[in-house]
């Protein structure tokens, strides 16, 4: 580690930063030997009070970089750079002064609340442990203590939640309560690593909200890391904006954000969907993060980058500061973004044409778990009920909802992969034509982990091919050129036919899942979150292709989403599905111009925007969605919802027309657009 | 953990232990005539017909089932053919040897096996985890016949310090139950160690770490009772293989337990003595397993007992 030459840059600040990282750089050992460099020296302040964003996509050294500040990184990671914290030096402290301040002075809240804890200890347990730790509290008043830290972070019944394991909670519940152990030390810095991006889009809201009434009333300074710049432009006052382990560019979040200079900052704001508008065509970057130890010359972005010049290619560029921002480029944008290509969606094909699907009164009901075949377990629970919709030929219907919501299991009905418990499901004419047809060559499914749905050992070619050969469609050079038509189709180097798939990136994976699904030229293709697990630079470029092949392989598409912006980008017609049910449906321009129903209105207010004037003023949605096992009766949003009526608790409203294509279950909605 | 969920175990432990009964009822009618095969060519018919009486022999195939589960139930095992005793007090005589045998390697194995896993794991990639692991593979690679003969050779035979066969004192019992033992801890050992390992790359370690647990308290408070459940399973199969695994090392040290009465009674054929043995070893099998369920739902509240839904 060359910490000897500490002497940290002079800031231009009037209170001393209370973090102060200092050309912090960290190695991991690489597999075959050697050492690969992730984090290239990050000047980092954190001045007390404030809130910091870090952005970037996985891989960025985002993460890599909080975890090194408090020496959380495994022992083979060599940190090198100077970690000041109030005038200690974080490098140089012992273990027991550095078991003190995390946790203490510093504490840190991670990505996957569930995963976090302890599974096979109490929540209570669990958190009286950090009470004992950081406030020496004992008996009594450290019971009493553990039910206040509980109910501070909006934890209803919490005397009962401390005898919960964390499996018997909620994600939204859990982060509550990793954040209530988090405030046992009374920090006055806390990192939150991605701390909603495992959850759901009004429980984020929730959280969100939670971590900034916390910040207010305990003044405590924080680093808000996120992939998400909705969540970031919502939620901080300064940004810095990483890529391939260095910061790109620094700033206020204002400025940053209406006047983006970089062209990897400027990239990620076009790459991403908006809820409120749908652009012609999002301007993906091209390529992906390059892997660390395998940076191109010059300038990291460099070759992603519209604007490279020789000179990029031949210097990595430096830090500069200017004025309160500061900025890595040798040629960036000056003065803000032309504004995006508005366009005004098609409603898509004729709801008058052909229907591919129809679906009546779906439900599926899961029976419940019997020992023996005797005794049963729980009550049976009802995942999905009553789902009417049409698709139609060529039109793009996207199903969306929050997790539990039955959205996915419809899918599977739709795809024949669950037989429905109640209701019918008709196809168009075409998928029982021949008698001997099977369904697969009706629709194909697209899944959300593209590498789950590859066979790792594998050839791409190979498992492109393989629908054909199961069909016994054509002969071995046929398919081989049909494979490399596929490949072309969906973007892909034909090179790359003959690699495995842990060759490939998270985009490029997903580009062969599509291609496999294409293979059999199926009319309609059921898309189950296929963006997921991307980021979001790759995620605009399998977005357009999948809006390209739509329109020029006429394919009807059934799009299941949680994301709202990607569902407002590729889909003319919408339904939103809550608690198993069907609560709103309508043309897309429609849904997301007037929503209707109380919940579509929560979950487009939920939608981080980064667009400026954006902050949120509206309380996010109270509670969480009800349990399958006990939906409340009547409107099954009523609990949640701030227009209810004693109407609303005793009878379920049915889908009615309000406008034309727009209809809405819920008794209260007048349809004032 | 519940009650339904209780009574549910046992009646599957008791199907397990009938389906047990059945087959060895099955396997050794199929073994051939009890009769022809205890006096071979020797006896004339009618002392055949006659001790086929004798033992319900002569009934239909179904009614010697009934009888068998009817005398099992009345706990008798049958006498041995050989002694003419109970072939449950034989091999009541010769269990608390195994046992004691059993216990001690077993007792072994977990002392020096999960501690030499977990330093392992604790200290992975070092000189430590390199020779823990060179001595745990080498200690289940090397056959216990093999192990038990070079023991023999060096410490009876050349040193003379420990004696080569028999019982007597505690020190009858060394080099068996090392001989026993040592496989057995290396196998735990192995385990231990990627158990540990497992539980130490989750996210809640890194969560302890992060909230200033000192690391004696992420080690033995979070990390070593996530651990201990695949450990349990594990154990739960040493426990029900003990009389089974016990016989080759009792025949080498002449070691009057249940597996050299095993042998001996398959030599001889002995039917009523090895079927006993072999419903005693299922008979622990399921047990050690009930046992595991038991212990594997106390460690591990996100089980279905442990949650009582």
């Amino acid at each position: 580690m060359d910490v000897a030459l500490a002497v940290p840059p002079v800031t231009r600040v009037d209170t001393p930063p209370l973090l102060a990282l200092w050309q912090i750089t960290v190695d991991f050992a690489a597999r075959g030997g050697g050492m690969v460099r992730v984090v290239h020296g990050i000047d980092l302040d954190i001045r007390p009070g404030e809130t910091l964003g870090l952005v970037g996509e996985s891989g960025s050294g985002k993460s890599v970089t909080c975890l090194a500040a408090l020496r959380l990184l495994p022992a083979e990671a060599q940190i090198g750079g100077r970690i000041a914290f109030d005038g200690a030096d974080i490098a140089r402290m012992g273990a027991a002064q550095l078991q003190s301040l995390r946790g203490g002075r510093i504490a840190i809240v991670f990505q996957d609340p569930a995963a976090a804890l302890n599974p096979t200890q109490t929540i209570g347990w669990q958190l009286r442990e950090r009470l004992v730790r950081h406030q020496g509290l004992r008996g009594e008043a450290l019971q009493a203590a553990a039910i206040a830290a509980l109910a501070r972070v909006g934890i209803a019944d919490p005397a009962q939640r401390l005898e919960d394991y964390p499996h018997h909670l909620s994600g939204g519940m859990c982060q509550r309560a990793m954040i209530a152990m988090a405030l046992t030390g009374k920090p006055s810095l806390l990192i939150a690593d991605e701390p909603t991006t495992a959850l759901d889009v009004t429980t984020q809201a929730q959280i969100l909200a939670l971590l900034r009434d916390l910040q207010r009333e305990t003044g405590m300074a924080m680093v808000l890391v996120s992939h998400d710049l909705g969540v970031i432009a919502e939620s901080c006052a300064r940004v810095a904006v990483m890529y391939a382990g260095r910061i790109v560019e620094q700033g206020p979040t204002t400025e940053i954000f209406a006047t983006p200079r970089h062209p990897y900052t400027r990239g990620l704001l076009d790459s991403l969907p908006r809820i409120d508008h749908v652009v012609a065509r999002l301007a993906a970057m091209p390529g992906a993060l390059p892997q660390p130890g395998r940076l191109p010359p010059g300038c990291s972005f460099a070759p992603r980058c519209d604007r490279a010049r020789p000179a990029c290619v031949a210097n990595m560029p430096r830090l500069e500061m200017q004025g309160a921002r500061a900025l890595r480029c040798l040629h960036p944008h000056d003065g803000p973004p032309a504004p995006p290509g508005i366009v005004q969606m098609e409603p898509g094909a004729d709801q008058q044409g052909v229907p591919m699907v129809e679906a009546q009164a779906l439900g599926l009901r899961y029976a419940p778990r019997r020992l023996l075949g005797l005794f049963a377990r729980g009550a049976a629970v009802q995942a999905v009920d009553g789902v009417s919709f049409t698709l139609h030929r060529g039109e793009t219907l996207g199903l969306v909802g929050e997790s539990g919501c039955g959205k996915s299991t419809v899918a599977r009905m739709v795809a024949g992969l669950l037989t429905p418990s109640n209701g019918a499901l008709r196809f168009a004419p075409e998928r029982n034509a021949a008698p001997g047809v099977p369904a697969p060559r009706f629709a194909q499914l697209v899944f959300q982990d593209p590498l789950g749905a590859l066979d790792p050992r594998q050839r791409i070619a190979a498992q492109i091919a393989e629908p054909l050969e199961i069909h016994r469609i054509g002969n071995a050079a046929s398919r081989r050129a049909e494979v490399l038509r596929l490949l072309d189709a969906v973007g892909l180097d034909p090179a790359l036919a003959e690699a495995f798939p842990h060759r490939l990136s998270g985009g490029q994976r997903q580009r062969v899942v599509l291609a496999r699904a294409l293979a059999l030229r199926p009319p309609m293709l059921i898309a189950d979150e296929p963006f997921s697990a991307l980021d979001v630079s790759v995620q605009a470029q399998v977005i357009e292709l999948l809006a390209e092949l739509q329109a020029r392989e006429a394919l009807t598409l059934l799009f299941i989403s949680h994301d709202l912006r990607v569902v407002r980008r590729i889909c003319g017609r919408v339904a939103v599905m809550y608690a198993g049910r069907i609560v709103e449906t309508a043309p897309a321009e429609r849904l997301f111009g007037s929503p209707q129903h109380p919940y579509t209105q929560a979950l487009l207010a939920a939608v981080p925007s980064p667009d400026l004037g954006a902050r949120p003023s509206h309380q996010p949605l109270r509670g969480e969605p009800p349990s399958p096992l006990r939906p409340p009766p009547g409107c099954r949003f009523h609990p949640r919802c701030a227009m209810a009526r004693p109407l609303c608790r005793v009878e379920a409203p049915a889908l009615r027309e309000l406008f034309q294509g727009q209809a809405v279950a819920c008794h209260v909605a007048h349809g004032d657009a | 953990m519940n009650g339904a969920w209780m009574a549910a175990k046992l009646l599957r432990a008791a199907a397990t232990l009938l389906l047990a009964v059945t087959v060895v009822f099955i396997v050794l009618r199929l073994a051939g005539d009890p009769a022809e095969i205890l006096f071979g060519d020797n006896v004339g018919e009618e002392s055949l017909i006659r001790y086929r009486a004798l033992w319900g022999l002569d009934q239909p195939l179904g009614v010697q089932y009934l009888l068998y589960l009817r005398s099992l139930l009345l706990g008798d095992f049958g006498l041995s053919s050989q002694s003419g005793a109970s072939a449950w007090q034989l091999m009541m005589g010769r269990l608390p040897y195994t046992l004691q045998l059993g216990g001690v390697s077993l007792l072994l194995a977990v002392l020096i096996g999960i501690p030499a896993g977990v330093a392992a794991a604790l200290a992975r990639g070092s000189l430590t985890d390199r020779v823990v692991m060179l001595a745990a593979v080498s200690s289940f690679c090397i056959p216990n016949f093999v192990l038990g003969v070079v023991l023999i050779l060096v410490f009876a035979e050349q040193f003379g310090w420990l004696p080569s066969h028999g019982t007597g004192g505690i020190w009858h019992l060394v080099l068996p139950a090392l001989t026993l033992g040592t496989g057995w801890a290396g196998v735990l050992a192995r385990f231990a160690r990627s158990a540990m390992l497992e539980v130490l790359g989750q996210p809640y370690i890194r969560g302890a770490r992060a909230s200033g647990l000192t690391e004696g308290r992420v080690r033995w408070r979070h990390a070593l009772p996530n651990a201990a459940i695949p450990l349990v399973t594990i154990l739960g199969f040493m426990v029900g293989g003990l009389v089974a695994g016990a016989i080759v090392t009792e025949s080498i040290f002449a070691w009057p337990g249940v597996g050299r009465l095993l042998v001996d009674s398959v030599k001889l054929r002995d039917l009523a003595v090895v079927q006993a043995i072999v419903l005693m070893v299922a008979a622990t099998m399921v047990a050690a397993n009930l046992v595991v369920d038991v212990l594997s739902a106390w460690l591990n509240p996100r089980l279905p007992a442990a949650t009582g839904a």
